[in-house]
């Protein structure tokens, strides 16, 4: 599906928030195990000085995003799972400490010092699964990629304003970060997704790299979930995926612009990734546009001021509306793969003759109501629109699945037993995307019933490793099974 | 106006929360729904969800009726109305009784089996058969089966098979003539009860055609209450698919499917078979395409199957016209095909997905 004309986008603009006076840095974050905190209690750390580091496991190391004392070391709740984390009292002071090594002339540097560099900085978690280096920074080695796909199609309902990162002056940083990547992956070709609506960043981002052969600009349709890994993986490559694995281990590295962005300023500017850019957008904020905060700052603490007062209360999701999980826990850290918040208002109020009203600023399917046939705004909320009925097998679930699946008779299936029959049925094909959820009309959880029953398969052992490890090279699957996604 | 419907829905609330009256809950609980809409949220992603419901989806194929609806009024009179609010009254009893019996929750399907029952019966039905059928179509065509999304044959054409064996007098001759010109059957009650029979009948006995292709699409030509303004069926039909309310595959393929089988076996038996601008004009074609065999629960779910499932009504429909002693077929053909939709979805299913795994099976090997 595509989303368009939704109120809340965010503009353009990038503010720098203040410096938090306290952060939290979980030790676990972008892709790879939790680490060991390297400080104690007490400790005095500046921004950028290395907290967290495992070279013998798949990780990136971590920073201390402000200047000040360890006060204490705890245990958090982070993205299911307990994670230790250090909290960091601030001293108020704005300064980092540059990565050594770290070169304007970097082309002077040797592959393996840029990568050294990467590692230290922290960018090597900023990919989905890790940008690979000699450290154990993903679960495949540097050689074994063979491509690089750099997205930036905003495919989502809400989406960070690909002009807040990539503007006039950010583009030579841009080039000179993917750059420094073909340097440490020798054997990978570039592949920068965009959306095809916005031609001025086509032809920009063509213009910056037409010297490049290495590197190519793709122009995508934003539709929803063309973000996902297994999408981009077809749409741009033109490639079958490997569904249940993922990216890496066909070689492929996904990324979003701001990684290749850090590791310019890792290598050119010293700059160890203790920011991030992060989007806030949705109907919920006073004035939807991009932040620039330290990783680590509670997510209260970049709410503050920013939510519209009324009645409703504020839904707060992390990245997609669609996929994303919501925080429940406000004090939740910012970690280093956040894009976006968005805020939803939880609209629990009830509509007399719902089923009856034009819908002018309504998500349907159904062509219907009025946004199908004129450019109205759209206003998202989390209202369900409708009670819960019996699938009348009305097929909107099948036409709307990316991957061809038949969501609702695997719940129908499902509901009977959870067995090889699901698997048969291609159960993991599916990519969590959740538009199947999003367009029953019939209100089924179709995407949480699948997501279950695909837990529970691989409960009893069973998955489709047999039918997708024949077909395809996959690398670094031995490690891979050890590691757990984070996204 | 908002206050207000809040007061009534937690008057009747009230009134059945306890105490005898507790029965009637799914009746209130119905209520209160379709007046005053959901205050549920999502709590798991997606947490945005699709404007469109099952009530919603009810009423666009109810307006997709609404052109044949008063059609039906106009060229027959007031008492296609009373039939309607017969089947509807009947009709609707069953499902709050199921619903009751049940303690579910009342579903939305009866809304449109009650108005597409009486657009299938002859002009002058006496309204106590209308309530046998729709009684019997509701009862033994839905409910039995376990209620809305869980039944084999469409309701409304279970009643009416049933009405049409149990009562076969009222179909033969029973077509009454209609009124046409100025305000019509808006200002009348209803027809004279004279014989005269329709296009089909006519071509069954004569082999000649009665009428032309003009006064068919308008409706002037006698037959089903609802089945006759072909024009308003099409606008009907088109506001449900183009509203993705219906699927376009089945209407598509089936009156595709009806031209294609006619043009070939006009050709071989051009004294048993119509030509191809007749068979699709004619009788409940077009109503039984866009309607009845287009509906999600009783056709296959699967797309290719939709398009399996189209074509051979086609055929069927075309044969039975031709070669057994019924005029008319559309209603045998979509209940045979309703019988056979989940062989054709298995079989689909089965081959699509034997497909994918034998071709990795052949891989590994």
């Amino acid at each position: 599906m595509r989303f368009r004309h939704y109120a809340g986008q965010p503009g353009n603009e990038t503010e720098v928030a203040g410096l938090p006076r306290r952060v939290v840095v979980p030790l676990l974050q972008g892709y790879g195990v939790p680490l060991e905190p390297l400080v104690q209690e007490g400790d005095p750390v500046c921004a950028g000085q290395i907290i967290g580091r495992e070279d013998s496991a798949v990780s990136s190391p971590l920073h201390a995003t402000i200047n000040g004392r360890v006060a204490e070391i705890t245990k958090l709740q982070f993205m299911g799972r307990e994670t230790p984390a250090v909290v960091i009292e601030g001293d108020g002071t704005d300064s980092w400490s540059r990565l050594d090594g770290a070169s304007p002339d970097w082309q002077g540097l040797s592959p393996d010092s840029l990568a050294d560099l990467l590692y230290r900085s922290g960018v090597t978690g900023l990919a989905r699964e890790g940008i690979p280096t000699r450290y154990r920074s993903a679960v495949i080695g540097p050689d074994s990629v063979r491509h690089v796909i750099v997205t930036q199609i905003g495919a989502d309902v809400f989406k960070p304003n690909p002009a807040a990162l990539l503007g006039d002056g950010a583009l030579p940083a841009f080039v000179t970060g993917m750059a420094i990547l073909e340097r440490i992956l020798p054997g990978a070709c570039f592949h920068i997704a965009v959306s095809d609506e916005d031609s001025a960043l086509i032809r920009r981002l063509s213009q910056a790299l037409a010297g490049n052969p290495k590197a190519a600009v793709h122009a995508l349709e934003p539709r929803y979930p063309q973000e996902f890994s297994e999408m981009l993986v077809r749409s741009v490559l033109r490639e079958d995926f490997p569904f249940g694995f993922s990216a890496a281990n066909i070689g492929v590295v996904v990324m979003d612009a701001q990684a290749v962005l850090a590791a310019q300023a890792a290598v050119v500017e010293g700059r160890p990734v203790i920011e991030r850019v992060i989007a806030l957008a949705g109907p919920g904020f006073t004035h939807p546009g991009h932040v620039r905060v330290r990783v680590g700052t509670p997510i209260e603490q970049v709410l503050e001021g920013q939510l519209q007062v009324g009645e409703l209360k504020q839904r707060i999701v992390l990245d997609s509306i669609l996929s994303g999980p919501a925080v429940d826990d406000l004090s939740r850290p910012i970690d280093r793969t956040v894009t976006q918040l968005i805020a939803l208002p939880d609209d629990s109020r009830r509509l007399p003759f719902a089923f009856a009203r034009p819908g002018l600023h309504n998500e349907s399917f159904s062509r219907s109501f009025v946004p199908a046939w004129l450019p109205v705004k759209k206003v998202a909320n989390t209202n369900r629109h409708g009670e819960e009925r019996p699938c009348i097998q009305c097929g909107w679930c099948a036409r709307a699945c990316p991957v061809r699946i038949i969501p609702h008779l695997i719940c129908r299936q499902g509901r009977l037993a959870v067995d090889e029959t699901l698997v048969r049925y291609n159960i993991f094909n599916c990519i969590d995307c959740n538009i199947c959820s999003l367009v029953c009309p019939s209100k089924i959880a179709l995407a949480a019933k699948i997501a279950d029953a695909k837990n529970k398969l691989l409960g009893v052992g069973c998955d489709n490793s047999s039918c997708i490890v024949p077909k395809f090279d996959l690398k670094g699957i031995e490690e891979y099974k050890g590691v757990k996604s984070i996204r | 106006m908002n206050n207000l419907l809040h007061a009534i829905v937690a008057r009747l609330n009230a009134l059945t929360a306890k105490g005898p009256l507790r029965r009637l809950q799914p009746v209130t609980e119905a209520m209160d729904e379709a007046l005053l809409g959901t205050d549920k949220t999502n709590k798991v992603a997606p947490y945005l969800s699709d404007r469109m419901d099952v009530k919603r989806m009810m009423s666009l194929v109810i307006i997709g009726l609404v052109p044949s609806a008063l059609a039906g009024i106009y060229f027959y009179g007031w008492y296609v109305a009373a039939m309607i609010a017969t089947s509807y009254a009947v009709g609707g009893m069953v499902e709050v009784a199921f619903a009751m019996a049940r303690r579910k929750p009342i579903h939305e399907g009866f809304l449109v089996t009650g108005l597409i029952f009486p657009l299938v019966l002859p002009p002058t039905t006496p309204l106590w058969i209308v309530a046998v059928g729709i009684f019997f179509g509701t009862f033994f065509g839905k409910e039995v089966f376990g209620g809305t999304g869980r039944n084999i044959f469409n309701p409304a054409l279970v009643g009416r098979l049933f009405i049409s064996l149990a009562f076969p007098s009222y179909f033969a001759t029973m077509w009454g003539k209609m009124h046409w010109g100025g305000a019509g059957g808006f200002v009348k009650w209803t027809v004279d009860a004279t014989t005269q029979a329709t296009p089909l009948i006519d071509f069954k006995g004569s082999q000649l055609i009665s009428t032309d292709p003009l006064s068919l699409l308008v409706g002037h030509a006698p037959g089903c209450v609802g089945e006759i303004f072909r024009i308003g069926i099409l606008l009907g039909g088109l506001f449900v698919v183009v509203t993705r309310a219906g699927d376009w595959r089945v209407p598509v393929s089936y009156l595709g499917s009806v031209a294609l089988s006619a043009l070939v076996l006009h050709g071989i038996m051009p004294e048993r078979v119509a030509p191809v601008w007749f068979q699709l004009l004619s009788g409940g074609l077009m109503f039984g395409a866009f309607f009845m065999a287009n509906d999600p629960v009783t056709s296959p779910y699967t797309f290719t199957g939709r398009w399996v499932y189209g074509i051979m009504l086609g055929i069927l429909t075309v044969l039975i016209r031709a070669l057994s002693g019924l005029p008319e077929s559309v209603m045998f053909a979509i209940l045979l095909m309703n019988a056979v939709t989940p062989l054709i979805d298995s079989a689909v299913v089965n081959i699509s997905y034997r497909r994918a795994t034998t071709k990795v099976r052949r891989l590994a090997a």
